[in-house]
């Protein structure tokens, strides 16, 4: 589990002074849940990520991941063995020419032993459905399996949390569509906690909980349905509601018997039978 | 100034064991002002097909004429077509070099051996087409530019070349809800105002419902659907085949109407579809109410 308390956060750019980029951060994260992280550009949210395995230490405040504190350098690798993050763009995080040399690139820098790297990547290759274009060279396959290929690459070193910045922002609708499937299919599966950051609210239907972020705070959060029933809120932080959460709401806004909280076509729909 | 696409075939490294085919004999026209949405799956040749019209590919096998020119007849004069063909490929803000907006923007025009007084004509008019103040941003550092805006300046220096046809490979990907409604509104204006044909490729369906005046689907390196954009997105069948995804608008009414219900199957967008329902008397007036809300 990961815990955040008043955690501050400030780049310190050469010309212009200190930019607080996290101010006051409270938030929990507990085992095997699916949190969505939503907010616009420059809201916070990747700043946050990175501290949720090192990348970033708070300039006040403390990050506890699994009881370990993100400032002792000792923790250092264990806190990383035990997040695993995958990045927006797919290119810049291979680094094999053969999709499961990849996978096994990062337990082998962790030194696990090689029987067993061989039993995590097979694992991790057929948990992503990888398995049929394991002799693949990654920069002949879709967007959607290269990220695909990075998540099984958390796998494999046996990570118990994964953090994703905006994994599907670069992909067309079906792979992103393949990439979250398979996102939930581990959290469900492998009890992996998920911390998924997005800018595509459909993406966050699906969550346990979601977490708004703006001006370097969490500004909202709460499950699907508690936060985007707020959606004069939500576009006051200029983001989006689903589409269908939009028809819901438009309608009830104007007095018609629909819950204005709908996540789904069906209950749009269902709603309206049911009304009738 | 249209552009005419007839029988183009395109193969990827031809004549090699990687041989991969992408464009099967693509048929298709760009008429004139018109503002057309590109959509398709991933590798159905969409980035590839728009780099026939301003001369990046020339065809092996098909024809393109860009203002009743044959790309293929004028090799030699590539030049003149790139300048009224403006593509901006995906991401362009990678390719931003120069080290303040205006020398970046003005890059394009000043390699055309304009005068200076031209290239600031050219360089302001652009920065304000595409919604960058030219007071505010002249001399701003490009690298201390937000994303969206970034991608704006870069747009910006293809628009001082003054093309007559804008191409566009997903503009708004990759960007926050913000930053996309302000690319998007600005490919509106563009269009109005300066009255340039613009050709779109997307992977955001509400996008191409809200914007485009047709739609051209591409999938397996063919034309599978062309038309106005309600006829195009009800084809409800055929999108999910090609795994593109069907809008929540129009699943919606679909929905409704194979439970029985008579809505007509015409709107795209939310507001649209909201009036349409209670136009067809479909939702009753609430009596009881919902929690809180």
């Amino acid at each position: 589990m990961i815990k955040l308390e008043n955690v501050d956060f400030s780049y310190q750019p050469q010309a212009g002074g200190i930019v607080p980029a996290l101010s006051g951060v409270n938030l929990e994260i507990k085992p095997g849940e699916f949190v969505v992280i939503v907010g616009h550009n420059g809201s916070g949210k990747s700043t946050l990520a990175k501290h949720l395995n090192v990348l970033n230490k708070p300039t006040s405040g403390e990050v506890w991941v699994n009881e370990m504190n993100t400032k002792a350098e000792a923790n250092l690798w264990p806190i990383r063995s035990y997040v695993g993050m995958v990045f927006q763009n797919p290119d810049n995080q291979i680094v094999s020419t053969v999709v499961e040399d990849d996978v096994a690139f990062g337990p082998e820098n962790l030194g696990v032993d090689p029987a067993k790297i061989q039993k995590y990547v097979d694992e991790s290759l057929e948990i992503m459905h990888l398995t049929d274009i394991r002799d693949s060279a990654p920069h002949m396959l879709s967007g959607g399996q290269k990220q695909r290929v990075a998540i099984a690459g958390v796998l494999a070193m046996r990570c118990q949390i994964i953090v994703l910045d905006e994994p599907t922002a670069l992909l067309d609708p079906d792979s992103r569509r393949e990439v979250l499937e398979s996102l939930h299919r581990i959290n469900r599966e492998e009890k992996l906690t998920v911390v998924l950051i997005t800018h595509y609210m459909e993406e966050a239907i699906g969550a346990d909980r979601i977490v708004v972020m703006d001006g370097g705070k969490v500004v909202l959060q709460g499950t699907p349905r508690e936060v985007f029933a707020q959606v004069d809120k939500i576009r006051a932080l200029s983001l989006d509601v689903p589409m269908v959460t939009q028809i819901a709401a438009d309608l009830y806004a104007r007095g018609y018997d629909v819950p204005p909280d709908c996540l789904s076509e069906e209950e749009v729909v269902d709603a309206i039978c049911r009304s009738l | 100034m249209p552009i005419v696409v007839k029988d183009l075939e395109h193969t990827y490294m031809e004549g090699t064991p990687f041989a991969n085919k992408v464009l099967y004999g693509v048929n298709m026209t760009v008429e004139d002002g018109e503002l057309l949405g590109l959509i398709g799956p991933s590798r159905s040749g969409k980035s590839t097909l728009v780099q026939y019209f301003n001369g990046l590919f020339i065809p092996e096998k098909g024809q393109v004429r860009v203002d009743s020119l044959d790309t293929r007849e004028n090799r030699k004069n590539l030049k003149a077509l790139r300048q009224k063909v403006g593509l901006i490929f995906q991401y362009p803000e990678h390719q931003l070099f120069a080290e303040t907006v205006s020398k970046d923007v003005g890059f394009g025009p000043r390699n055309l051996g304009l005068d200076e007084k031209e290239i600031t004509r050219r360089v302001w008019h652009s920065l304000e087409a595409v919604g960058m103040d030219p007071k505010i941003y002249w001399n701003r550092y490009t690298f201390a530019l937000s994303g969206g805006q970034k991608r704006r300046v870069a747009i910006a220096g293809v628009l001082a070349m003054q093309p007559k046809v804008l191409v566009l490979d997903d503009p708004t990907a990759g960007l926050d809800p913000k930053g996309r409604e302000e690319i998007l509104s600005m490919v509106k204006q563009l269009h109005e105002n300066l009255r340039v044909t613009i050709v779109f490729i997307s992977n955001n369906m509400e996008d191409v419902a809200r914007l485009a005046q047709r739609v051209v689907c591409l999938a397996q390196g063919k034309i599978v659907m062309s038309g106005k954009p309600i006829e195009v997105f009800t084809q409800v069948e055929m999108l999910k085949s090609m795994g593109l995804g069907v809008l929540p608008t129009i699943s919606i009414i679909q929905k409704l109407r194979d439970r029985g219900l008579n809505v007509p199957l015409n709107t795209l967008t939310v507001e649209e579809t909201v009036e349409a329902l209670i136009a067809s008397g479909v939702v009753r007036r609430r009596e009881r109410q919902y929690g809180t809300f």
